[in-house]
C-alpha cells in the first residue's frame, strides 16, 4: 500500500498552509475564550482536543486512495440523508432550531458532513457520465434531485445558512463541469421565480437578519445588534489592532457569539488591517492551491472532489467574513479553523486530507 | 481501477483560470471593505467602541443642611439602610434567608417573591427590606460571614430632629417629575432625583442641591462594572443658616398650642423673621421617602388646611389693626389735628344706614389717641367718610400693605386694598360711600397677610422704613466662606411724617399701657410694649344669630387679632397674631403675644445680638 513516491509527492505547501491557518486560529480562540472577569480555558482546550482528532483523521484520510471513496460515496450520501432525518426527530434544540444529534456528551451537526458527501457525490456522479462538451438541463436533473433533498431536509431544521452552503457548492461544481449558458440561465431564472416563496417559508428572524443587512443601524438592539457590535469591533481595530487580548468589544462580552460565527472580528479588533490582510493572503494561497490540486490532478473525480472542496471552504471563509464585515447577511456560517465547534472543524480537516491524498496521488497515473 | 474517463486538461485550463480569477475578486473585494473600514472609518468605529464600553455613573451630592440663627441643626441628613441580596452571589437562596430570619426579623415569602418576580440581571442588587434600623445594621454586619450575597446599601435622607417644628418654612422635598425634568431650568437633574417644592427648601434649592460628581466607569455588555477610570467628586450643597430662632419658635409653637391661625415675630429693622407658626402644621418627615396617599389626602383633605402657610398665604379683614392707615391718612392729609375729637354715640349714621360701634353704649368724646387705644369705630368712620376709599388705599400702599412683603418663600398672597377702580375693575360695580365706612375699621374688602400685619407693625415701629421680612440669614459653602450676594434687601422709605408716627405710637401705647387700653390685661411685665387690638367678623350678626339659634359655632367666632411692637421706646421686635376664630383680639389674641414678648426679652434677646 505505501508507495515511496507517496511521501515524496506529499504536499507540503498546502500543509503548511494548514498548519499556519491552525495554529494562528487557536490562537486566536485563546483570546476569544477570554473575558476581564473570567478566564475560561475550556473553549481552546476542546478546540485543540477537535485539532488533534481533525490531524488525525486528516492523516487517515490522506493515506488511503482517495479514489476507494468513490466507490463509497453514494453510500455516503445516503448515510448523511440519514443523519438529516433522524435530526428532525430527535435533534437537539438551539435557538428556535434543531441542527445537533446527540451521541452522550458529543453533539454532531449532520449538515456538515452533509457538505463533504455531496461533493463526493457530486463528483461520482459527474465523473461516471460520459457527457464530454456541457451539460443540459435534462442531465441535471439527477445532481439537481441528489442536491434537493439534503437542503430541503436542512432547511426544516432550519438552518438557512448550512442549506444555502450546500447550494452554492453544487452550483460552483456544476459550473465547473461545464454546464450550458442555457440551462445555467434557465436555473437562475428559476430560483428568482421561487425566491419570493422561499422568503415566505422563511422564518421570521431570518427574514429580519437579511433586513437588517440592508439597514444595520435600524434595530441596533435587536437584529442588527451582531453587526453593529461586530463592525464596531473590526473598524476600531484600525491599521495595526488593539494588541493580543486586548480587544475590548470582545474582552467586554459586546460582540455576540465571539468565539464562533463572529471569531473573525476578534482577530480584527486585536490585530487590525495589517492581521486580517495577511489572514487573507493565507486563505487565498490556501485556495489558490487548491485549485493547482485540482487542475494537476489527473483524473476527473479527484478535480471535482478538489474544486468542491475549494469552493466550499472559498464560500464559508468569503460568507463568514462578508457578514463579520456587514456585506453579507448574519447566516450562521463559520469561518474553518478559526471558529470553535467540534464538526466543523472535523470536516475541514477530513476535506484536507481529500486534498492531500488527491495532491500526493497525482502522479500515480 | 481503472481511468474511464481521462481528464482531459485543455478543456478544463480556462474554468481554472476563471475559478482563481473569481476567488482573487472577492478576496479584493473583502480586502477593499477591510480597509475603508479599519483605515478610512477607523476613528469613527474607535469612537463608538470607547461610548460602548464607558458608563457615566453620577456620585449623589449630599444635600446642604438648615441651622437655625443660632446654629441649631433644623434640617439634617440622615443615612437610611437598605439591605439588598446580590442573586449571583448566592448559591441557596432558601438557607441564606433562614440564616437572616436567625438575625433579624423578616417575612421570608415576600421576600422570596420579590425576588422571583424582579427583573435586573443577577449581579444587580435587589433590594428586600428598607429603612434598616441601626440595631439590625449592627447585627447582620456582625453576621456577614454567614450570609454570603447580601449587602447593605445607605441613601443619605432628610431628618427634621425638631419634628414638626416650624413646619412651613422648613417645607419637604419631593421627587422631579417628567415635565421638569424636560426644562432648561432643571438641567443636571436626573429621574430619581429629589427637589425642594416647598418652603425653604424650594427657596433655597440650588444652593441646597450641591453638585452631582461623576464617575467613568468601564462596563461590560451587560452593564456590570468593572473600572473607574475617572471620578469628580460630588460637591455637596451648601449650608443654610435661617434667621428663625429655634428656642423661639418652639416656645411660639407651644403657645398657640391648640389653635388654629398664625404667629409670626420679626426683626423691627432687618426684617429677620424670628418665629413664624401657621397652625394646624404637619409633619414634614411624612414626606421624605415620598408621602403614602392616605397620609396625604389626611392632609390635604382637613379644613383647617394644615399644608396652607397661613403666614404668606392667609387673607384675612385686619379689623381694627387697620385704623392706624385711617389714623395715618387723616392726619397726614390735615383732615384732623392729634386733639381733634369726634363723639362717639355708639352709632354713625351715613343717610339712611346706621353704623355700629363695637361699645354699644358709645365712647363719648375721644380724641385720636383715645380712639385707638380705645378701639372706637365711629372715630374713624368719621376719618374715613371724609377721607374717601381711595386716599385710605394710598396709605395703605405706604405701609407695604397690598403689596407682596418680598419674603423669601413662595406663592407669597398680597391680600386686597380695595379702591374704587379695584371694585369698577373686580365686581365691576360702582363703589358705594357705606362701603368707605366699612374700610376705616379694616372690614369690608379689605384683606391682609398675618406676614403683611407683621410687616406693617414694624414700620410704624422703626418709622423708617417698610422691611423686607427674610428667613435666610447666611448661606455658607462647603469650604467655610459665606455666599456673597445675599444681604437683606432695603424696603422701600416710609413717607409718613415724624409727628404724624409719634402720635399713631401712642395710641398704641396706650392700647397697651393706659386705662380702658384694649390689651391692657396683656401688659408685659418685662419691657414696655405698644399694640393694636382687632376683632374681625367673619358673619353678619344677624345671620349668625339665626344659624347658630343659641349654639355658637366654630366656623363663626370672630378672628382676633393682634399686633404689637416692643420695648415702645426703642422697638426692636413685632409681632403679629392671629387666632381664626379666637373671639375677641384684647382676649385671645393680645395674651399669646404679651408671652412671647416676655419669654424673647428674658430668655433670647441679649445673648444674641440681632439687635
Amino acid at each position: 500500500m505505501f508507495d515511496r513516491r507517496l511521501i515524496l509527492n506529499f504536499d507540503w505547501v498546502y500543509f503548511f498552509l494548514i498548519v499556519i491557518l491552525a495554529s494562528i486560529g487557536l490562537t486566536n480562540l485563546y483570546s476569544a475564550s477570554f473575558t476581564i472577569e473570567s478566564a475560561s480555558k475550556a473553549i481552546y482546550i476542546k478546540q485543540m482536543q477537535w485539532l488533534s482528532l481533525g490531524a488525525f483523521l486528516m492523516t487517515i484520510i490522506f493515506m488511503v486512495d482517495y479514489r476507494k471513496f468513490e466507490q463509497y460515496a453514494y453510500f455516503l450520501y445516503a448515510f448523511g440523508i440519514l443523519l438529516l432525518i433522524l435530526v428532525l426527530i430527535f435533534g437537539k434544540s438551539a435557538g428556535g432550531s434543531q441542527r445537533w444529534l446527540a451521541f452522550g456528551s458529543i453533539r454532531v451537526q449532520p449538515s456538515e458532513p452533509m457538505k463533504l458527501a455531496i461533493i463526493l457525490a457530486l463528483a461520482k456522479y459527474f465523473h461516471n457520465d460520459s457527457v464530454v462538451d456541457s451539460y443540459g438541463l435534462r442531465d441535471l436533473i439527477v445532481p439537481i434531485l441528489m442536491v434537493g433533498l439534503p437542503v430541503l431536509l436542512i432547511l426544516k431544521e432550519p438552518d438557512l445558512g448550512s442549506a444555502l452552503l450546500l447550494v452554492i457548492i453544487a452550483a460552483s461544481i456544476m459550473l465547473f463541469v461545464k454546464i450550458s449558458l442555457k440551462s445555467f440561465l434557465a436555473i437562475v431564472i428559476s430560483g428568482l421565480i421561487t425566491t419570493p416563496f422561499a422568503w415566505m417559508a422563511l422564518h421570521s428572524y431570518q427574514r429580519q437578519r437579511i433586513l437588517t443587512l440592508f439597514s444595520p443601524g435600524s434595530d441596533p438592539s435587536g437584529a442588527g445588534y451582531h453587526i453593529n457590535q461586530s463592525k464596531i469591533a473590526v473598524g476600531s481595530g484600525a491599521f495595526f489592532g488593539k494588541g493580543f487580548m486586548q480587544g475590548t468589544q470582545s474582552q467586554l462580552r459586546f460582540l455576540p457569539e465571539h468565539h464562533t460565527d463572529f471569531i473573525f472580528s476578534v482577530l480584527a479588533e486585536e490585530w487590525g488591517f495589517f492581521g486580517c490582510f495577511i489572514i487573507l493572503l493565507l486563505f487565498l494561497s490556501l485556495l489558490l492551491w487548491g485549485i493547482k490540486i485540482s487542475s494537476h490532478s489527473k483524473e476527473k473525480f479527484g478535480a471535482i472532489v478538489a474544486v468542491g472542496i475549494t469552493a466550499m471552504l472559498f464560500w464559508q471563509i468569503v460568507i463568514n467574513i462578508g457578514m463579520v464585515i456587514g456585506v453579507m447577511p448574519v447566516v450562521g456560517i463559520t469561518l474553518p479553523l478559526f471558529s470553535y465547534g467540534g464538526s466543523s472543524l472535523l470536516i475541514t480537516f477530513l476535506a484536507f486530507g481529500f486534498m492531500l491524498s488527491i495532491s500526493m496521488r497525482k502522479f500515480l497515473f | 481501477m481503472t481511468v474511464s474517463n481521462r481528464f482531459s486538461h485543455k478543456a478544463y485550463k480556462k474554468r481554472f483560470v476563471v475559478f482563481a480569477t473569481a476567488m482573487i475578486f472577492f478576496f479584493a473585494i473583502l480586502t477593499v471593505r477591510l480597509w475603508y473600514m479599519q483605515v478610512v472609518r477607523a476613528d469613527y468605529y474607535k469612537n463608538q467602541s470607547e461610548n460602548n464600553r464607558i458608563r457615566l455613573r453620577t456620585i449623589k451630592a449630599s444635600r446642604g443642611t438648615i441651622f437655625d440663627r443660632n446654629g441649631e441643626i433644623l434640617i439634617d441628613n440622615h443615612p437610611y439602610f437598605n439591605l439588598a441580596v446580590v442573586p449571583e452571589n448566592v448559591s441557596d437562596l432558601a438557607k441564606l434567608l433562614d440564616t437572616l430570619a436567625t438575625v433579624i426579623n423578616i417575612d421570608k415569602e415576600k421576600i422570596m417573591t420579590s425576588l422571583e418576580k424582579r427583573r435586573t440581571p443577577d449581579f444587580v442588587p435587589h433590594t428586600i427590606i428598607e429603612n434598616l434600623s441601626r440595631e439590625e445594621v449592627a447585627k447582620i454586619e456582625a453576621h456577614r460571614l454567614n450570609l454570603p450575597g447580601i449587602e447593605i446599601s445607605v441613601e443619605s435622607i432628610r431628618y427634621y430632629p425638631y419634628q414638626t417644628l416650624a413646619s412651613h418654612i422648613i417645607g419637604y422635598l419631593s421627587e422631579i417629575n417628567e415635565l421638569k425634568l424636560k426644562m432648561d431650568k432643571y438641567k443636571g437633574y436626573n429621574s430619581g432625583d429629589l427637589l425642594g417644592t416647598f418652603g425653604i427648601e424650594k427657596t433655597y434649592e440650588k444652593f441646597l442641591k450641591g453638585k452631582d460628581g461623576l464617575k467613568q466607569v468601564e462596563v461590560n455588555a451587560v452593564g456590570r462594572e468593572l473600572n473607574t477610570l475617572n471620578m469628580k467628586k460630588a460637591e455637596p450643597g451648601n449650608t443654610l443658616f435661617l434667621t428663625l430662632d429655634a428656642k423661639l419658635q418652639e416656645f411660639v409653637e407651644r403657645s398657640f398650642k391648640g389653635k388654629a391661625g398664625a404667629v409670626v415675630v420679626m426683626d423691627v429693622k432687618n426684617g429677620d423673621i424670628l418665629a413664624q407658626l401657621s397652625k394646624p402644621n404637619f409633619n414634614p418627615a411624612l414626606f421624605v421617602k415620598g408621602i403614602s396617599s392616605k397620609n396625604w389626602r389626611a392632609l390635604a383633605d382637613n379644613p383647617l388646611n394644615p399644608l396652607q402657610n397661613k403666614v404668606i398665604r392667609g387673607q384675612y379683614s385686619p379689623g381694627s389693626v387697620f385704623k392706624m392707615v385711617v389714623a395715618a391718612a387723616a392726619l397726614e392729609e390735615g383732615v384732623i389735628a392729634k386733639n381733634s375729637i369726634f363723639k362717639c354715640s355708639g352709632t354713625y349714621r351715613l343717610g339712611d344706614m346706621r353704623y355700629k360701634c363695637w361699645k354699644r353704649w358709645g365712647h363719648g368724646k375721644v380724641n385720636l389717641t383715645e380712639a385707638i387705644a380705645q378701639s372706637c369705630d365711629v372715630y374713624f368712620y368719621n376719618l374715613g367718610s371724609i377721607l374717601g376709599v381711595d386716599k385710605i388705599a394710598e396709605y395703605a400702599h405706604k405701609f407695604g400693605l397690598g403689596e407682596a412683603t418680598g419674603i423669601d418663600l413662595e406663592y407669597e398672597k398680597i391680600g386686597i386694598i380695595p379702591t374704587k377702580k379695584w371694585k369698577r375693575k373686580v365686581k365691576n360695580e360702582k363703589w358705594y360711600d357705606g362701603e368707605t365706612v366699612s374700610v376705616s375699621i379694616g372690614q369690608s374688602y379689605v384683606l391682609v397677610t398675618p406676614l403683611q400685619a407683621a410687616v406693617f407693625t414694624a414700620t410704624i415701629a422703626n418709622g423708617e422704613y417698610v422691611p423686607v421680612p427674610r428667613l435666610l440669614k447666611r448661606i455658607v459653602k462647603a469650604d467655610g466662606t459665606t455666599v456673597e450676594g445675599l444681604q437683606p434687601k432695603k424696603g422701600k422709605k416710609l413717607d409718613i411724617s415724624k409727628a404724624t408716627l409719634a402720635i399713631i405710637k401712642e395710641g398704641m401705647f396706650n392700647v397697651v399701657n393706659k386705662a380702658k387700653g384694649t390689651a391692657l390685661a396683656s401688659k408685659p411685665t418685662v419691657v414696655t410694649a405698644a399694640g393694636k387690638t382687632g376683632t374681625v367678623q367673619v358673619i353678619a350678626n344677624k345671620l349668625r344669630a339665626k344659624l347658630e339659634n343659641g349654639q355658637t359655632r366654630y366656623e363663626f367666632e370672630d378672628h382676633a387679632w393682634y399686633v404689637s411692637y416692643a420695648p415702645a421706646e426703642k422697638p426692636q421686635i413685632a409681632i403679629a397674631v392671629i387666632v381664626e376664630h379666637g373671639g375677641h383680639g384684647g382676649s385671645a389674641a393680645a395674651p399669646i403675644a404679651k408671652k412671647i414678648i416676655d419669654y424673647y426679652f428674658k430668655e433670647i434677646a441679649g445673648d444674641d445680638d440681632h439687635v
